[in-house]
């Protein structure tokens, strides 16, 4: 297997692309990441049988959300009877992050008129988030960051949705010692220590998870957040402290 | 509540949060602290959801389940290794199966 060097050593698929290509480097470089959402969206689909959705409603819940722990939650509190003010205020905490996402995308598109880059952030999720950060510290048309970012982001949609159907179908038949659980937490952590780039990065990201740890007894659902804006702010202390 | 209401209430919300910070980025007292601080995202999200799937259960603060740390632990020191991040799939789960067949977790 050929791998190639890609900024910031993002991870390859192995596969041989023409780099002056966005629509191709975005789909190699999303390729890893979007397998390993794979089974976590057949969790999402095999939920979604098993709480007794029709097909037509979990796609509903795929297309509208477009988050995949959100929609397992919303499917899983649903089920159990929780109060609609309830589910849609866990899906608002569990969603949170995607407020700072949003913020990092509009720094890429900046040259866009508001509504395209409204219509960008639809569907800005963790994943596509971290690997066009990182492509786009060495892509600097917005032409071509677009297209990027819609190569990765179609192709994460495609993985997502097909992955719920067939585990709607099928996932009652997957044994749970394969720990499709896992799939996601998995492709996270890869993720996390890819982003660890320097000082600062690393002090958020300890900052983050001890806070997550102190902070989730009192604030519950909010601590991930709250946890994550704490992390941010002793990053740029650290990253501060670097520059003077 | 109709499920697929349920889920269009939720798309919605879930839209007003992704959109929030890309208009209030927008304005130029903000535009300078969004940049500084969006490259700190990534580590400090992802970073709390690890902590949080690994680390947060119903019965409290700890590990619930000691092979997913196990194996997600010896994930992320082969994306260290491998510069790959995909590999921390290709090793965290034969690494699950291997704990949970030694009886870990």
């Amino acid at each position: 297997m050929t791998t190639t060097t890609t900024p910031r050593n993002l991870p390859t698929a192995g596969v041989s692309v023409d780099p002056s290509s966005p629509w191709l480097a975005g789909l190699k470089d999303i390729t890893p990441f979007a397998a390993s959402l794979g089974p976590f969206a057949l969790a999402i689909g095999s939920a979604g049988a098993a709480a007794g959705l029709t097909l037509a409603e979990l796609m509903a819940g795929a297309a509208f959300v477009l988050a995949g722990a959100a929609q397992l939650t919303s499917i899983e509190l649903n089920a159990a009877g929780a109060a609609p003010v309830a589910v849609l205020a866990t899906v608002a905490l569990m969603n949170a992050r995607f407020a700072l996402y949003g913020a990092g995308l509009g720094t890429w598109f900046t040259a866009l008129p508001m509504r395209k880059r409204l219509a960008l952030a639809f569907a800005i999720v963790d994943v596509n988030y971290l690997v066009c950060d990182q492509r786009f510290a060495t892509m600097a048309d917005t032409g071509e960051r677009v297209r990027y970012y819609a190569a990765a982001t179609l192709s994460l949609i495609a993985v997502f949705i097909t992955g719920q159907v067939i585990g709607y179908h099928v996932g009652a038949a997957v044994p749970d010692g394969i720990g499709l659980h896992l799939a996601a937490p998995l492709a996270f952590a890869g993720m996390l220590v890819k982003a660890l780039a320097g000082r600062p990065e690393m002090v958020a990201a300890t900052v983050a998870a001890g806070a997550l740890l102190v902070l989730t007894g009192p604030l519950g659902g909010a601590a991930l957040l709250v946890s994550a804006l704490v992390a941010m702010l002793a990053g740029a202390a650290a990253l501060n402290a670097q520059e003077a | 509540m109709n499920p697929i209401l349920l889920f269009a209430l939720a798309g919605v919300i879930t839209f007003a949060i992704r959109a929030s910070l890309v208009v209030a980025g927008d304005r130029p007292a903000l535009q300078g602290v969004v940049a500084s601080h969006a490259p700190l995202v990534a580590p400090a999200v992802l970073s709390a959801i690890v902590a949080s799937a690994l680390l947060v259960s119903d019965e409290g603060i700890g590990p619930a389940d000691p092979a997913a740390v196990v194996a997600v632990i010896a994930g992320a020191v082969a994306v260290h290794r491998q510069g790959n991040a995909f590999t921390a799939l290709l090793v965290g789960l034969p690494v699950y199966w291997a704990c949970t067949a030694l009886g870990l977790g």
